[in-house]
């Protein structure tokens, strides 16, 4: 049954934001580094604020047709050609942002844990594991995300502070980095560091507070705001700009050099074990939503049988990258980069619509009363 | 097989391509408002109610497959199977193999399979003879025909009664048990309605015998007593094999009219008191002679009722089954000659073990005394502790041959009706021919029977079932078992103590984070071992890294093999411990634990490194505070020995994971596992920070209680402020005012009734 399960307001908050943030403990702080430079931590903040007001278009969107999802809402307002193909969007996103995090999480483990396990398995295990929780359903992957919630935020809050010592803020400066102009730019044309807020569209009709819709989505991007800009502001107080951008996962980089103590030291394992926790969250609502919205689109009773397919493929395209830095390019230059077009700017045509055809519709009516 | 099968199935629906099965489990979830207590899932749960019925006598398996929907609801999917398995009569009105077979068994009229005698009668003549068939009623069920039953549990029953006696046939409804429990309503009432039937009131009815009666015998089980004694008699010696079981005592008498009425009581040696048969029964009756010779027989058994038997309880009984079953369970039958009515007289008496201290669930502070084996004594303990008139304990009848009472505690006016419903309709449901334990009892209703963690509740104390069920909980005790069920469970209630209550708040909220620290050393520390040592030593701090080096220098296994032979060796130990005879085992212990440590490391077999982290693992299994926890913690950790051994932390680490999901996918009487954390509700102060009990003021919103509020928010009304800010008459909205003082609310641990501000 696609409408399956019962999402509340804090399990919603809590799975978007594991959704949103789980990137920051792998290439993401590299490629805000790239671009943003010595303001690597001001760029997220232009570009979740622009992926807020993003997701206010489709909360918008969302709240004229209750109960029912984004891609049930596109075909109904633009037909079912430019449904689909807005559909087609939206899982293109979703499904190759997962299966790039996926890449990326196992690249992760395998340099801090397996060096000498093969990559294959490593992400087998995460392939298998994926489709085991998104086969549970929604229900049980936002509630494993908000009983997990307390360990992402003691990860980032350990991690930050047990940096400070090492963090010399004067690799702060200049503060602006490349400028006001560019950061903003990047930041607006990177807003899809954002777009997996599309994932409340999908889940709406099982939202129970399908009302509260908006402030679960602005809540969740200004928390993944807040903590992904002090943790970039650690990141490159702590590897200044130069080395940060070079440095394929900045947040395990930073977690090796954690020493309270002689006894307290090499504890970056320790935070990779809680990382996998959330990268498996993230990859399991990735997969769940891009399952979703397929079987959304197909008009499917049932989404489960789809997801081995689903899975297979994500795990054979995930070798399509033939190293890390080429899956951290595609993920940042086409993935981060185009997919606003997807997640934002279509919705925001299909608002347009929408709301022109009501007005039609609207002068229609007055038309035929005056008659 | 079947559990292999059981087993392919669960994984099957994990992966769930049967979703819709998911939709027809019983769902008490924490986010609909109380009002209506209805269903989150658009028409899903009213729907699901409606299928629900069905399972406890259903057929079929599949959803949509005529009546097969309605069996999905309570065990889980691989429950469901095994429960269709045996209940299923037929399918589309064939026959099964399995009701073929059942219907070869000969049976008594009352279930218990004799020697070959009986006919038997297909599947078919019984929808043909009017009575519908399992498969017709479930379908009519799924079908929506028939409503679900009203939030007091008894439709169901109700509507056989009610199909029986449309029928004109007689039939029981339900059994008296205990003092009080089955209290007469007259003898005129009803009899219009139902010739014969009993009249006895108070409990609901006894499990419905489908599943081990056949049509030919149907009309046998409810057969009306003769006028003759002696063909009664008769019949009661065949059905309780006279002669050939020697406990059976039927005994002859005249009652002293003239001439002469012979009677005869019937009873069962050891189960019944020979006092109270002596002198309250015989001797009255023997020895009176002044009954009026003119008497009709109908007036001699009210004589005898009213005059001649000081029993405080007597009950009429008019068919062979009711005598059947008051004599089994130790109850005396005088049958009259010219009677067609017996009169039961409660004469229960049998050895059993006294109340005595808790073994599994002991305490420093707090009552000392445990359930014991007897029913009667197990819920006088609880309600000796909820003086309130609203404690409210139903007896169902379990087992198709143990036929043992299993009495259901709720407190009326706290206890979300949908779920006292939802255990009855479990514990009605089952379908086995002995449940000895609460332990057989649970895997029979719990919602998912391959999930290793518990999804009931079981306990001990009487003050801690008493403070559930002061929550808004369900209690469950069994007639032979010394331990109750609590539902719904949830897994901080696992990690609870009943001294957390009892102490002062930051004992007992101190005392639930080492338990939980406990519980994750018990499942962790061995496979965190394996991966630091092998997958990552440079964690290890270089001292202690040598240290460990060096003791394990002439240690010839790797560290799993290490690490399994110290984890067997305990398992061993500690269950060769429960094995043993008391007198050795203290031996046994200083076997285990010295020699066998010592020498072990005296051999170079293990590190003296691995015996402690074995012993600080035993440690904190141990201390778990419930047991199937704590089971389910030492399976666990064997598979997390395993994934450390293969991947390191990352095997461990998609291992809790894994474990979280199936947490906050398990459900316990439709609540979810992890409430209220997983989804989120407002705490009742009671989860892992434990609230002073003042300002515990709610009860636990997973159970949905009809009254969300446990005490006032002011309830130390002697402190100045105290006296300032309570509001007059001292009660909060929806809820009585507790007594002043804090007097014990319902003399539950945690409801220390005046929770307020200092």
């Amino acid at each position: 049954m696609l409408e399956e399960g019962r999402v509340g307001t804090t399990e919603a908050i809590a799975a978007t934001v594991y959704f949103l943030s789980s990137k920051l403990f792998v290439s993401f702080p590299q490629q805000m580094a790239t671009v943003g430079l010595t303001a690597a931590w001001i760029v997220p903040i232009v570009s979740f604020g622009t992926g807020a007001v993003g997701f206010l278009i489709i909360a918008a969107l969302l709240q004229r047709y209750p109960r029912k999802s984004i891609v049930e809402i596109g075909e109904e307002v633009a037909g079912p050609a430019v449904g689909i193909a807005a559909s087609l969007g939206y899982l293109a996103f979703f499904f190759a942002a997962t299966v790039l995090v996926m890449r990326d999480f196992s690249e992760t483990v395998g340099t801090a844990l397996l060096p000498r396990t093969p990559l294959s398995v490593v992400m087998l295990i995460f392939v298998l594991v994926t489709l085991a929780a998104a086969s549970l359903g929604i229900e049980a992957l936002t509630r494993a995300a908000l009983l997990a919630a307390p360990l992402i935020v003691a990860t980032l809050v350990f991690l930050n502070l047990l940096s400070l010592p090492q963090a010399n803020f004067d690799a702060l400066f200049p503060v602006l980095g490349p400028g006001p102009g560019k950061i903003v730019c990047h930041g607006v044309l990177h807003s899809a560091v954002t777009g997996e807020v599309m994932f409340l569209g999908v889940i709406a009709p099982q939202l129970r507070d399908g009302h509260k819709l908006r402030m679960m989505g602005v809540l969740s991007i200004a928390i993944t705001a807040f903590f992904t800009s002090v943790s970039l502001l650690v990141f490159v107080s702590v590897f200044p700009y130069p080395f940060c951008a070079h440095i394929p996962y900045p947040g395990y980089e930073t977690s090796t050099l954690i020493y309270v103590g002689r006894f307290f030291q090499r504890v970056e394992v320790a935070f990779v074990f809680l990382w996998v926790i959330s990268g498996c969250i993230e990859l399991g609502l990735g997969a769940y939503t891009s399952t979703m919205i397929l079987a959304r689109m197909l008009k499917l009773p049932v989404y489960r049988p789809i997801l081995p397919a689903v899975a297979l493929l994500g795990y054979t395209l995930a070798f399509v990258p033939p190293d890390v830095p080429t899956a951290t390019r595609l993920d940042f230059e086409i993935v981060r980069t185009f997919g606003g077009i997807a997640v934002f700017v279509v919705p925001a045509v299909l608002l347009l619509v929408a709301q022109v055809k009501q007005s039609r519709s609207g002068r229609k009516r007055g038309r035929a009363r005056g008659t | 097989m079947g559990l292999l099968r059981d087993v392919l199935n669960e994984i099957v629906s994990l992966l769930s391509f049967e979703s819709p099965a998911r939709e027809e489990q019983f769902v008490l979830d924490t986010q609909p408002p109380l009002p209506g207590l209805t269903s989150d899932v658009p028409g899903g749960r009213d729907g699901r109610g409606d299928r629900s019925q069905g399972a406890g006598a259903g057929a079929g398996t599949g959803p949509g497959q005529g009546g097969g929907g309605g069996l999905a609801a309570p065990g889980g999917r691989a429950g469901d199977r095994s429960r269709a398995t045996q209940t299923s009569g037929s399918q589309n009105g064939e026959p099964t193999a399995v009701s073929r077979l059942r219907q070869a068994l000969p049976r008594t009229p009352h279930g218990f399979i004799r020697p070959r005698k009986m006919s038997t009668v297909k599947v078919g003549a019984r929808g043909a003879s009017g009575r519908r068939t399992i498969a017709e009623e479930t379908h009519q069920e799924a079908s929506g025909e028939i409503s679900p039953p009203p939030p007091d549990g008894t439709g169901r029953d109700e509507r056989h009664g009610q199909q029986r006696g449309d029928r004109g046939r007689t039939r029981e409804q339900a059994q008296p048990q205990g003092p009080g429990e089955g209290q007469e309503q007259g003898q005129g009432q009803g009899q219009g309605k139902r010739q014969g039937e009993e009249q006895t009131q108070g409990q609901p009815q006894a499990p419905d015998d489908d599943w081990n009666s056949t049509a030919g015998d149907a009309g046998d089980e409810v057969k009306p007593l003769a006028q003759s004694l002696q063909a009664n008699l008769d019949a009661l010696k065949q059905v309780f094999h006279y002669g050939l079981n020697s406990d059976v005592i039927i005994r002859e008498f005249d009652i002293p009219t003239a001439p002469p009425t012979r009677a005869a009581i019937v009873f069962m040696e050891g189960l019944s008191s020979k006092d109270i048969i002596d002198l309250a029964v015989l001797q009255p009756l023997m020895l009176i002679s002044n009954l009026d010779r003119d008497l009709r027989t109908s007036d001699v058994l009210k004589l005898v009722e009213r005059r001649l038997l000081p029993g405080n309880q007597v009950t009429h009984k008019r068919n062979l089954r009711g005598i059947v079953e008051g004599v089994i369970a130790g109850t005396t039958c005088l049958l009259v000659e010219g009677c067609d009515t017996a009169l039961e007289v409660e004469t229960k008496s049998w050895e059993h073990r006294g109340v005595s201290q808790p073994t599994a669930e002991t305490v420093v502070h707090g009552p000392q005394e445990a359930f014991n084996e007897t029913l009667k004594n197990n819920v006088a303990l609880v309600r000796r502790r909820m003086r309130t008139p609203d404690l409210v304990s139903e007896i169902l009848k379990v087992g198709t041959l143990s036929r043992v009472d299993c009495a259901i505690l709720h407190v009326e006016g706290i206890t979300n009706p949908r779920l006292v419903a939802e255990v009855k309709r479990r514990v009605s449901g089952i379908r086995a021919d002995q449940v000895q334990d609460t332990g057989a009892l649970e895997q029979f209703i719990e919602d998912r029977p391959l999930v290793l963690v518990p999804q009931v509740l079981s306990t001990e104390r009487p003050d801690r079932m008493a403070a559930f069920l002061a929550e808004g909980h369900v209690g469950i005790l069994l007639d032979g078992s010394p331990f109750g069920l609590v539902v719904p469970a949830t897994f901080w209630s696992m990690v609870h103590s009943a001294e957390d209550y009892f102490l002062r708040w930051p004992f007992g909220t101190f005392l639930r984070v080492v338990r939980l620290l406990a519980l994750v050393v018990a499942l962790l520390l061995p496979a965190v071992y394996i991966a630091m040592t092998n997958f990552h030593p440079e964690m290890i701090p270089t001292d202690l890294l040598l240290a460990i080096a060096a003791t394990r220098e002439r240690v010839p296994f790797p560290t799993v093999v290490e690490v399994l032979l110290m984890e067997v060796s305990f398992e061993l130990i500690r269950e060769a411990g429960i094995r043993v005879p008391g007198v050795i085992g203290p031996t046994l212990g200083i076997v285990g634990a010295l020699i066998l440590g010592q020498a072990a490391v005296a051999a170079s077999v293990v590190s003296p490194i691995l015996v402690i982290i074995v012993a600080i693992t035993a440690l904190g299994s141990f201390a778990i505070p419930n047991f199937n926890m704590a089971f389910a913690a030492r399976l666990t950790r064997f598979v997390y020995i395993f994934l450390a051994a293969a991947f390191g932390f990352y095997g461990i680490a998609v291992g809790v994971f894994l474990q979280i999901m199936i947490y906050v996918n398990t459900r316990s009487f439709g609540v979810p596992f992890m409430s209220p954390v997983a989804p989120f509700a407002q705490s009742s102060g009671d989860l892992i920070l434990r609230y002073p009990s003042w300002s515990m003021e709610l009860r636990p919103p997973f159970v949905q209680p009809q009254r969300r509020v446990r005490q006032p928010e002011v309830g130390r009304t002697w402190t100045p402020s105290g006296e300032a800010e309570a509001p007059a008459g001292g009660a909060a909205p929806g809820r009585q005012a507790p007594p002043a003082g804090g007097g014990d609310q319902a003399g539950s641990p945690r409801g220390k009734g005046g929770g307020g501000r200092a």
